[in-house]
């Protein structure tokens, strides 16, 4: 069966690497980044607890922007949401009023956003105070998609997917058949996570955050950096862009996930899940491994991760496509990450070029990897680009991307 | 639905007990469900409010006591649900793990286990944050504990968007199998009951019902649910057995799939605002008499799982129903399913 082609052709994020996805680029190339203490949230631990926090005005980033029918006071997962958004539609140059209506589908992934975690209100009740219901209400009020969807006006599928750190992956995926099936003609699709108490702590907890800048696939890697933000694609088939005279980004070629079927918390050994997925996406895909321009790895810098993922690129890639872990700029945004990847991913290949991996100093005999330590051109023979993204629950899940003719 | 597909299988624990006779004695009145009362501070003092409670009961059959005890009690539900729904599938050898999709679905997640995590931080420090209980509290916990215990390893996937959820749940599963992504997806959804569910619930409400009367829109009668349902699907195969799965339908293409039923059960949860919803929607039926069973199972936002479930269940010979759901006033999910 041929499947309609389906492309991006708006693209935008917002994360501690940048406010927009243009700034992202800039600062990754020269190779800043800056994590640092929280400042919105307070941490009672002993150690240094570097974060990619977003400091952006987020009232600002929507500023001259205006949305349809408004969300109804949004909370910060929310806002970075419609920040990613509002930069993905403009870069579509569509209107958002153009996406109204029952043929406009909305798929976002978060793990913050769909979780009633509010500890104020929580100690309050436990307290036995009887505390106002209004983080009650701002948490029914804010799931991802229906905000989205309601922001925009767009009444056509809508779902929120909690698949941990794969879920912004897993959202944009899931759009790509909406739009295949025909269930609708445009979909806006990414991810969006702010940080959170709750995570910082139960990171924390699992042992695997770094007390310094993380390091992917060094072999000093000491653990992973949460950040926050949010990343968004305007899909819609080739055809339509076509008609209405578009000059897409990319072309989302394919999606593939699998599970590990392994261990709540930790990877396979043998990355199992991640070689069945990755091999899945190339098949459908119609690339061969030689024909990928770059690897977008997930690259947490936790060892295990690291470790696991590194082996598998090696053994499906062997040294042919650099690789880079865009998580050294932007920390790990969780339900967000794989939907930021995507959006870095599309515009570096777009672009022709990758930013060095920060952090990485020491190669890991481990790994039998070595991440980009440099700026990179990539080959302009190669028509594609992979991001993978691992979850919680051995979620595997890969998106390749081609480029747009 | 571009293709024909099959429920093979069902199983659930809900506060009627666990499997599919239990839903049966349910819906012919053979059986009650276990309501338990749990004290909570509403708005005029303290309220004794009926919890529809499910259990776990009968995991051990398939899992020793060990292998689960890090392992919360909503995920437990839906390890349950899952070893019934393939036990009544009965697929022997043709159940291929590496072939195994799980997409799964709920409005709130494993609620109880997301207030254990901040207890271990109110009681003990952030230092102590419970690392068993944060790796439960993510929603995709129940996904991840199946898919260990059955070795699933096709795709795994897990959906919450309140009365959106069940409806791509089955979407989505419908899709793997279409692509051939997967031989047979375990869909399914739930709750998890904790007693800020019930204050949320209290705190506001004028006054209190003794039962849930799902249907009376002009009385907020919602008493809180909790459990998992999980159906086997598969592709339809010439003289396969099971429940056929004949639409997921929403927006403009709900009331045809509901115009088409002999039976119509709605997933309403006993509250106000959804009576404007549901009027329409009992327009669109036609004569088809119409059916809600909440009472059965208690208030959730997918409650929609549990009303497919009923009518695999219940379903005669060359019936059609239509199972729906109203989230707010606006979006109308129909689930169709018939013999």
């Amino acid at each position: 069966m041929t499947l309609a082609r389906v492309v991006v052709s708006g693209s935008g994020c917002i994360c501690a690497a940048g406010a927009d996805a243009p700034a992202c680029l800039v600062g990754m190339e020269a190779g800043r980044r800056a994590p640092r203490e929280p400042r919105r949230i307070a941490l009672d631990v002993d150690r240094p607890f570097p974060v990619f926090e977003v400091h952006e005005d987020l009232a600002g980033a929507l500023r001259g922007f205006d949305f349809p029918a408004p969300a109804a006071e949004p909370g910060r997962t929310s806002r970075l949401a419609l920040a990613a958004a509002a930069e993905a539609i403009r870069d579509a140059h569509l209107d958002p009023g153009d996406l109204a209506g029952p043929r406009v589908g909305v798929c976002m992934g978060t793990t913050v956003g769909c979780t009633l975690n509010n500890e104020p209100f929580y100690r309050a009740w436990r307290a036995g105070e009887k505390p106002d219901l209004g983080p009650v209400e701002a948490f029914l009020a804010n799931n991802p998609a229906e905000c989205l969807a309601r922001a925009l006006g767009a009444t056509g599928p809508v779902a929120t997917i909690d698949n941990a750190c794969s879920s912004g992956a897993d959202a944009i995926g899931l759009a790509l058949e909406w739009l295949r099936q025909g269930r609708c003609d445009v979909a806006l699709a990414g991810g969006a996570d702010e940080l959170s108490r709750v995570t910082c702590l139960g990171f924390m907890s699992l042992m695997i955050v770094a007390d310094e800048p993380c390091r992917p696939f060094d072999r000093r890697r000491k653990g992973l950096n949460l950040g926050e933000g949010a990343g968004i694609v305007v899909m819609e088939s080739a055809e339509r862009a076509r008609h209405r005279q578009a000059s897409p980004r990319a072309e989302l070629m394919a999606y593939a996930t699998r599970a590990d079927a392994h261990h709540p918390t930790a990877p396979h050994p043998e990355a199992r899940g991640l070689r069945r997925a990755t091999d899945a996406a190339l098949k459908r895909a119609g690339v061969s491994p030689r024909s990928v321009a770059f690897v977008n790895a997930h690259g947490t810098s936790t060892p295990d991760n690291d470790r696991v993922e590194a082996r598998a690129i090696a053994g499906i890639f062997g040294d042919t496509a650099p690789v880079v872990s865009t998580k050294a700029y932007t920390g790990h945004t969780l339900g967000a990450a794989g939907a930021i990847e995507a959006v870095l991913t599309v515009r570096h290949l777009a672009a022709g070029r990758i930013p060095p991996t920060a952090g990485f100093g020491e190669s890991d005999p481990d790994c039998g990897m070595i991440p980009t330590v440099t700026a990179t051109n990539l080959d302009p023979r190669r028509r594609a680009a992979v991001s993978n993204s691992l979850a919680f629950g051995g979620n595997n899940s890969v998106l390749v991307f081609g480029r747009s003719e | 639905m571009a293709q024909a597909l099959s429920i093979l299988g069902l199983g659930v624990a809900s506060a009627l007990g666990a499997g599919v006779d239990s839903l049966r004695k349910g819906l012919a009145g053979q059986a009650k469900p276990r309501i338990e009362i749990d004290r909570v501070e509403g708005a005029r003092g303290e309220v004794a409010l009926p919890v529809y409670r499910a259990s776990d009961d009968g995991l051990e059959r398939f899992m020793a006591r060990r292998a689960v005890r890090r392992i919360d009690r909503f995920s437990r539900f839906a390890l349950l649900a899952s070893y019934l729904a393939v036990e009544n599938a009965d697929l022997g050898e043709s159940l291929d793990p590496s072939r195994l999709g799980i997409a799964f679905g709920s409005g709130y997640g494993p609620l109880e286990t997301t207030f254990q995590f901040q207890d271990s931080t109110i009681d003990d420090g952030d230092k102590c944050a419970s690392p068993t209980a944060f790796a439960n509290s993510v929603h995709n916990a129940p996904a991840s504990h199946v898919s260990i215990a059955l070795g699933a390893q096709g795709p795994c996937t897990t959906i919450t968007t309140f009365g959106h959820t069940v409806g791509e749940v089955l979407c989505t599963a419908a899709t793997w199998l279409e692509r051939g992504e997967a031989d047979y997806v375990l869909a399914g959804a739930g709750e998890n009951y904790s007693p800020v569910w019930g204050y949320a619930l209290a705190r506001d409400a004028a006054e209190w019902p003794g039962e849930m009367r799902p249907l009376d829109f002009d009385a907020c009668t919602a008493l809180p649910g909790e459990g998992f349902v999980v159906f086997v699907i598969a592709r339809a195969r010439e003289g396969g057995g099971g429940v056929r799965l004949i639409d997921v339908a929403s927006g403009d293409e709900a009331p045809e799939a509901l115009a088409q039923a002999s039976r119509v059960f709605v997933a309403a949860r006993g509250v106000r605002e959804e009576g404007t919803a549901y009027a329409a929607l009992a327009a669109a039926s036609g004569d088809a008499p119409i059916e809600a069973h909440a009472a059965l199972y208690g208030s959730m936002p997918t409650g929609l799982a549990f009303e497919v479930a009923l009518a695999a269940a219940s379903a005669g010979p060359d019936e059609r129903i239509a199972c729906a759901s109203c989230d707010g006033q606006d979006a109308t999910t129909v689930v169709v399913v018939g013999k």
